[in-house]
Parts: structure tokens; C-alpha cells; sequence
């Protein structure tokens, strides 16, 4: 089995002259949660569709666990969990005839399928909501049971597409939950929301995609390195700030130091541990440090980053 | 061992044979089509069947209580179980002829309006699981009707009036209808997820129902009325047709509807040609074997002509498909150069499509020649050797030579050949298909149609009457006279036949050239990628 879960590989898309995805290449792994952010229109349901075998790219080819999407789908299938962004409930229907009708659907039989209907509604929460009619859930449940039905063949890799959007911030963290649970057994997941600030705190790399192009892949940490090349900080001592300017400016690393509110910001190129050493220098030095902060950098910076807010 | 089996004291013979029992029920339940399963708890379920279901009985006891009410009035005694069978007998023709296909339609919609088919075809379901589904479905809703009516059709006998034999013919053909219907609506329904146009395909299917509601009462009523003797050569040929008509409407309805399911780059063509080239032979064979016994020319004529109009039929979209093989189809190709070329015909592609038809109308006519030349024949159709003669009865021009046969052959080569060289697909540009299939029929008319007008115009009678070299109807009439030899016919068929030489040869060469299962370029990036096993053969094999 390929050591990648999904391998986007230079994939282009077109309806008619409409170029949706244009040579969009990515890589997720076994046990990580890839987040796929971009606005509306960007192209990430279509690359995820694609992925899902659903629609075949123009050019390029998409792989999970090494199979190919174009030549073999039905082996993808198997291996591909694909929960859409409008997900499909049957009318007249329980949850747990709903399962056991996509448990069949998967070829799963007996006790097998009896263990892994079991499996999947302990696992989302829904063991007691078993014969309650689909109609009558709430859109977290219809969510979480769309997640159930999603898992029931056991899928290796998963893609979701939206799949906290209308829920309750309950539910969001919920369902981050049982995501990050999915990725910890290892499993692959490719996750797209709008909710920028759910996803930064699930995902281990992202994939930005605008206009049908990729802006950005890898891991936040990565793409910020690639963004920013140097940590912006904040610093204010009791020590006056014309003393500390010229402290700052004979470290190592240290540039652009400006005065800011009452302290003093400066552009530091180095790591985490060079950080903790400057402060430790500032300490000694008789500075006083008395506020300290790496400017923090989230998702949604990284996004307006790299994003102009095109739409194709 | 099943759960429930566990809970059963072994020791007790009786638990045993419970035990046997469970787990029989579990393999069957293992086994049944999900789709059936689910439609079934859904329609169970849901108010619609069950209102539907409910209306339909009480109504049809109702009306039927009323109609022997009306009946037992006069002074003359008459049996009453005609009217209280004919009144049973419409409601459970609307049940099943009617309400059963549309459930089918709406049931194959329901996986678009719920965003339900992807998920379908996600799973290791195929299409055709999908459409037996839904098949099965219906099948079990006219189940459920016929279970509740039959025991009043069959009382209608006690009652008095009603030959047996109409209830045992009428009922099973009901079924035949009801699931030949089905199938039809399915395919309807498969065709477009558009709104509009499924409104559109509703109201074509809830006419074509009531036209096939009206007609099955009608003819059920007049086999009563008219005391028709259901065992005669007529009404067995009718009823042999009927059955022919409605597998032929069930098979290609099937098969559209599965085609139509599959993914656009898998093969949607391989299965509608076999399923046409087994429908000839089985055709052919039969004919062969009914006019051993039968001895009617006009049925082996009208058999003839009516193939050679499905493969014309067939060859419309055979030969206008997309050239090129699509990639899922490439992967799927034998390795063998000879096998490849055995499944020529067979393969998707307009070029393939043309092969497919010449292949299949030479067989017709190979077989049509030696049915007429047999002496059985051979005496109906004239003297042996059938070369001219007259039909006994004469439905279709009076006379019946083999020349006619040829002639259709080649006016189907001909008005086929043109559209499809002219307006070739090569790049899946769909219009271009759409183009090729609209030019045929316009070409026909054209040629019909056209000196006619000029005929009326320039007061040029016999032009006027159709009597002119466009008008195939003319020409295969002249063809039966004798008046004329089929030569110029097959000529100019043959010429048309010249435009698609290029295109036979460029697809005989995409099959030799295409690579070999082991190894596929995928599209765009040219990298070689091996192909991986396929598992799903392991599951189906373990099913």
C-alpha cells in the first residue's frame, strides 16, 4: 500500500470553457487531517468529487492509497469514505434502516454488518437515536448519521466536504472531535470548510486553492515560513525603549525594530528556541521584559495571504 | 451462526427446526437487492403507497358490489360474474398498469431530488443492482396488489359467466405489462435530473399509462364480451407478439436505464448491442421454429422487417456514438489480439457501431434466405428457391420476395451511413452525436417528402403520389413486384457505406494500438501507472 493517503496529481477540469481546476497537486498521509480552504467557486468541491471518483479530470490523476481514480475506481471506492456537502437522507426512514440499507449497499452481511452498524452509531453518538426517523433529526444528527454512513465500510481515507456548515458551535466542536478521532486511527482526511477558525485548530496541513489553482500546500507551519520568513514580535521592558532598540539591534536575527504602543515590535529570523534565548539575554541584561509576544499567526491570516478573493 | 440461533436451545428438536428456519431467513435477507429492501420499508412507510393502496381496494369493492347490484335488477336472470370481474379487473389494471410504473419513475427520481444517487454509486452497488432495485420494488408493490385482488378475480369465476382460461391468460399478462412498464418508466426517469424535463418525461409516461391502462381493459373486456377463442392461431400469434413487445420494452429499457446510470468514460454501449444482437438470434430462432408449425408468411415477414427496424433502431445510436474508447473501457480490453477482434462489434464507438450493424443485418439476411428457400417456406413464399412468389394473405404488399428483404437492408445501410461519416464524433462533443441522430430522420423525410412537394408544385402526378426513387416504400413495393431490380439499391447503399471506410480502419487501428490492460497512460500527465487488481472481481466471487 502507497505510504500516501491521497495524491492530487496535477489535475485540470474543465466545463466548457470554464476551467474549474487548473493543475491542482497535493499530497495528504495516512493520519493526517488536510484542510481545504478557498473561497466560493474555487474549485474544491470539483477537485473533491474528482477524488471521489465522481468526475473524471480533464488531465491529471488523482490516487488514493496508490489507486487510481481513472482506471480504478471501484478499488478507490473501497478505500474512500465521501461524505458531500449535500448529504442524502431517505423520507420514511430511521436511522437505523438507513444504515443497514447503506451497510447492504457496501456488501456487508450478517453479523458483520449487524457489528459494524453498531460500530458506527456508538462511535457518532447515534446508538440512542436508532429508531428515530431521519426526518425528525436534528442537522447535527443528520450529520453525524451522514458520518456514520460514511464510516461503514471501515474507508481508509475520508474526504468531507462541508461538513460543519449549519451546525451549532456544539456540534462543530463535536464533529472536530470525531474527525481528529478519525485521523488518530490513522485514517487520511481531506476536510473543507468556510470555518476557517475550526479548521486551524483540527488540521495538520491545508491546501488553499483559488480560482481553480493551488496558492498554497503543506503544513500551516510551512506556509507561514514561505509567507512570513521572519516571526514578527512585540516586545516592552521597563527599561527605556531607546536602551532596549539598541539591545535589540545587536542580537542576532534581530531587524525593522519600530516603536509600537508603548513598547517596541521587530521582525526576528530564527526559531522557537533563539526566542526563548533572546528573552532569557533581556532578563539578564536587567531589561525587565515585562510583555513578550510572537505575534500569533492563524489560519485566516494565512488565507487572506495567499487569497485575493477571486472567484472562477 | 445467526444471532438468533444462538438464543435456541439446541437440544429441542423443534428449536432446531426453528433454528434452520432463521437461519435460512438470514442468508435470504443477506442476499435481497438493498434497493428492494429499502423501497419496500419506504413504501410500507410512507402515506403515499399506503392511501394508494388502500384507496384502490375499498374503491374497486365498492364499485364492483354496485355493479352486480345493478345487474341483479332485471327480470332475466344473467350471470353476474362478467360485470363484477370487469369491475375488479379495471381497478387492478390502474393499480398495476398505472400507479405501480409511476412509483417506479418517481422512486429512480427520488435518488436525484435527495441527493441520494452519489452515495448509491459510491458504495460497491453498480447501476444495474440500482435499476433491479427499483425493478424489484415494483414488482413487489403489483405483488402486493395482486395478493389482495386475485382472490375476487378468481371468486368471479364461481359467480359464473367468466371462462377460466381468461382469468388465467388476463392476470399473467397484467404482470407482464405492469413490469415491462416498470422498467420503461425507470428508463424514463434515468434519462435527466433537469426539473423541467422530468416534468416534461411525467406527463409523456402518465399518458402512455393511460393509453396501456385503456388498451389492456379493452382488449380484456372485448375477449369476454366477444367470447373470443383464446386457444385460435390468432390470438395465440397476438399474444406471442405482445409477449415479444414487452421483453423487447423491458430489456432495452433496462439496459438504457443502466447505461444511463454508469459513469460517462465507462462502457454504455457493449451491453445494449449484446443485449440487441441475443434479441435478434433468440428472434430469429423463434420465427424459425413458430413457422415450423405455424405456416403464416405474414409472420415471418412482418418478423423479418420488424428486426431489420430494431437494428436501424439500435444502429441510430450505435453509429453515432463517440469514437474514441473511453479510458475505463481502454483498461478493460482482452490482451489478445484475436479476442480483441472478436469483440469488435461489440465495443463502444460509431465506427464500431457500423460494423456492429452490417454484422447483424448479414445474419438476418443469411437466416431470412434460408428460411424462404426451405421447402415450408418456400411454398408460402412462392416457388423454391423464394426468389418471387405471393403471400397467402399479403399484409404487407401483397407480394413477398427476397429482394424486398435485401432492399430494406440496404436503405437502412444507406440513410444510416450518411449522417454518421458527416457528422463523426471524435472528441465526445455531444452535439455532434445529437446532430448525426436528428440527420437520419430528416434525411428520410427529405428524400420522402421533398418530390412530393416538388410532384404538387409542378403538377407532376406520380411524383405527387409518392411514386419516385426518394420513397423507400415505393421502391420496396416495386422490389416485391419484380418491377424492379435490388442491385441499384445495394449500389447505392454500398457507396454510402464508402464514407465510413476511413473511420472503420481508424477504429480497427484505436483497438489494435490501445495498451495493453498491465500498464495505461492516465490522461494528460502521460505517466504509466500498473494496474491494481481489481477487488470487486474477489467480492462478486465470494457472492
Amino acid at each position: 500500500m502507497s505510504s500516501i493517503a491521497l495524491s492530487v496529481n496535477s489535475i485540470t477540469k474543465r466545463f466548457g470553457d470554464l476551467t474549474a481546476v487548473d493543475r491542482v497537486s497535493f499530497d495528504v498521509y495516512p493520519g493526517q487531517i488536510c484542510g481545504f480552504i478557498g473561497p466560493n467557486g474555487a474549485g474544491k468541491t470539483t477537485t473533491m468529487r474528482v477524488a471521489a471518483t465522481l468526475d473524471l479530470p480533464d488531465e491529471g490523476d488523482v490516487s488514493i492509497y496508490g489507486a487510481s481514480v481513472l482506471l480504478e475506481p471501484r478499488l478507490v471506492r473501497r478505500q474512500l469514505g465521501f461524505m458531500p456537502d449535500s448529504y442524502g437522507a431517505y423520507p420514511s426512514t430511521t436511522v437505523e434502516e438507513y444504515l443497514d440499507f447503506f451497510a447492504r449497499a457496501y456488501g456487508l452481511r450478517g453479523r458483520e454488518r449487524t457489528r459494524a452498524i453498531a460500530y458506527v452509531t456508538d462511535f457518532t453518538g447515534l446508538d440512542r437515536l436508532a429508531g428515530k426517523l431521519i426526518d425528525a433529526l436534528s442537522k447535527g444528527m443528520k450529520q453525524r448519521l451522514c458520518l456514520a454512513k460514511t464510516l461503514l465500510h471501515d474507508p481508509g481515507f475520508l474526504i468531507l466536504d462541508e461538513p460543519a456548515a449549519g451546525l451549532d458551535p456544539r456540534a462543530r466542536v463535536e464533529l472536530r472531535e470525531l474527525v481528529r478521532a478519525l485521523a488518530d486511527m490513522g485514517k487520511g482526511v481531506l476536510i473543507s470548510s468556510h470555518i476557517l477558525s475550526e479548521l486551524s485548530s483540527l488540521v495538520d496541513s491545508i491546501a488553499v486553492i483559488e480560482s481553480g489553482r493551488i496558492q498554497g500546500a503543506g503544513t500551516v507551519d510551512e506556509i507561514l515560513k514561505k509567507l512570513r520568513p521572519h516571526m514578527r514580535v512585540f516586545m516592552r521592558c521597563i527599561a527605556d525603549n531607546e536602551k532596549v532598540e539598541r539591545a535589540l539591534l545587536e542580537q542576532p536575527g534581530v531587524s525593522s525594530v519600530h516603536n509600537e504602543r508603548s513598547g517596541l515590535a521587530f521582525d526576528f529570523d530564527g526559531d522557537q528556541r533563539a526566542l526563548a534565548e533572546l528573552v532569557g539575554h533581556f532578563v539578564t541584561a536587567g531589561l525587565g521584559p515585562i510583555e513578550f509576544a510572537p505575534e500569533s499567526v492563524d489560519l485566516e491570516d494565512v488565507f487572506l495571504s495567499l487569497t485575493e478573493g477571486v472567484v472562477s | 451462526m445467526s444471532d438468533v440461533s444462538m438464543d435456541l436451545d439446541l437440544a429441542d428438536p423443534s428449536g432446531r427446526k426453528t433454528r434452520k428456519w432463521a437461519n435460512a431467513s438470514a442468508w435470504i435477507d443477506d442476499r435481497l437487492n438493498p434497493v428492494l429492501v429499502k423501497e419496500v420499508r419506504q413504501a410500507l412507510r410512507g402515506k403515499q403507497f399506503r392511501w394508494a393502496f388502500l384507496f384502490t381496494v375499498i374503491v374497486s369493492l365498492i364499485a364492483a358490489v354496485s355493479i352486480v347490484l345493478a345487474n341483479s335488477g332485471g327480470a332475466e336472470w344473467s350471470p353476474i360474474g362478467p360485470p363484477f370481474f370487469q369491475g375488479i379487473f379495471v381497478f387492478l389494471s390502474i393499480a398495476v398498469v398505472g400507479f405501480v410504473p409511476m412509483s417506479t419513475f418517481t422512486a429512480m427520481g427520488a435518488e436525484w431530488e435527495e441527493n441520494t444517487y452519489d452515495l448509491l454509486i459510491l458504495s460497491h452497488m453498480r447501476p444495474r443492482h440500482i435499476v433491479f432495485g427499483k425493478l424489484l420494488g415494483a414488482g413487489a408493490q403489483a405483488l402486493l396488489y395482486f395478493s389482495v385482488f386475485t382472490p375476487y378475480i378468481v371468486f368471479t369465476f364461481l359467480l359464473g359467466g367468466v371462462d377460466l382460461k381468461i382469468v388465467m391468460i388476463s392476470l399473467p399478462m397484467l404482470a407482464v405489462i405492469s413490469l415491462a412498464l416498470s422498467a420503461f418508466a425507470a428508463a424514463l426517469s434515468s434519462l435527466t435530473d433537469k426539473r423541467m424535463a422530468r416534468v416534461a418525461l411525467m406527463v409523456f409516461l402518465s399518458a402512455t399509462l393511460v393509453n396501456a391502462c385503456i388498451a389492456v381493459i379493452s382488449i380484456t373486456f372485448a375477449s369476454i364480451e366477444m367470447s373470443i377463442d383464446l386457444i385460435s392461431y390468432e390470438v395465440r400469434l397476438s399474444f406471442a407478439a405482445a409477449l415479444q413487445v414487452a421483453l423487447m420494452v423491458f430489456g432495452y429499457s433496462m439496459a438504457i436505464a443502466i447505461a444511463r446510470l454508469s459513469h460517462p468514460e465507462e462502457n454504455h454501449s457493449t451491453g445494449l448491442r449484446a443485449l440487441t444482437s441475443v434479441f435478434v438470434i433468440v428472434a430469429l430462432g423463434w420465427t424459425a421454429w413458430a413457422n415450423s408449425f405455424i405456416s403464416q408468411p405474414d409472420f415471418v415477414a412482418s418478423q423479418i422487417l420488424l428486426l431489420i427496424g430494431v437494428v436501424t433502431l439500435a444502429s441510430t445510436f450505435f453509429m453515432t456514438e463517440r469514437e474514441t474508447l473511453g479510458l475505463r473501457v481502454k483498461n478493460h480490453l482482452p490482451s489478445s489480439g484475436i479476442l480483441r477482434l472478436l469483440v469488435f462489434p461489440w465495443l463502444p464507438g460509431g465506427a464500431r457501431g457500423t460494423v456492429w450493424m452490417l454484422m447483424t443485418l448479414s445474419i438476418i439476411l443469411v437466416v431470412s434466405v434460408n428460411l424462404m428457400e426451405s421447402s415450408a417456406i418456400g411454398s408460402i413464399f412462392g416457388t423454391p428457391g423464394g426468389l418471387s412468389g405471393t403471400s397467402t394473405s399479403g399484409i404487407l404488399y401483397g407480394d413477398f420476395p427476397i429482394q424486398l428483404v435485401w432492399g430494406a437492408a440496404a436503405f437502412s445501410v444507406f440513410y444510416l451511413s450518411i449522417p454518421s461519416a458527416l457528422f463523426t464524433n471524435r472528441n465526445g462533443d455531444l452535439q455532434r452525436s445529437t446532430l448525426a441522430r436528428v440527420m437520419i430522420p430528416i434525411l428520410f423525410l427529405g428524400a420522402l417528402m421533398t418530390p412530393i412537394l416538388v410532384g404538387f408544385i409542378l403538377e407532376i402526378h406520380e411524383m405527387s403520389r409518392g411514386n419516385h426513387l426518394g420513397n423507400p416504400f415505393f421502391l420496396l413495393s416495386e422490389l416485391a413486384r419484380g418491377n424492379m431490380d435490388v442491385s441499384s439499391i445495394l449500389l447505392l447503399a454500398s457507396m454510402a457505406l464508402a464514407l465510413q471506410t476511413f473511420r472503420i480502419f481508424r477504429s480497427i487501428q484505436e483497438v489494435k494500438n490501445a495498451p495493453r490492460a498491465g500498464a495505461l497512460a492516465s490522461i494528460g500527465t502521460g505517466v504509466a501507472l500498473e494496474r491494481v487488481p481489481e477487488a470487486d472481481d474477489d467480492l462478486e466471487a465470494n457472492a
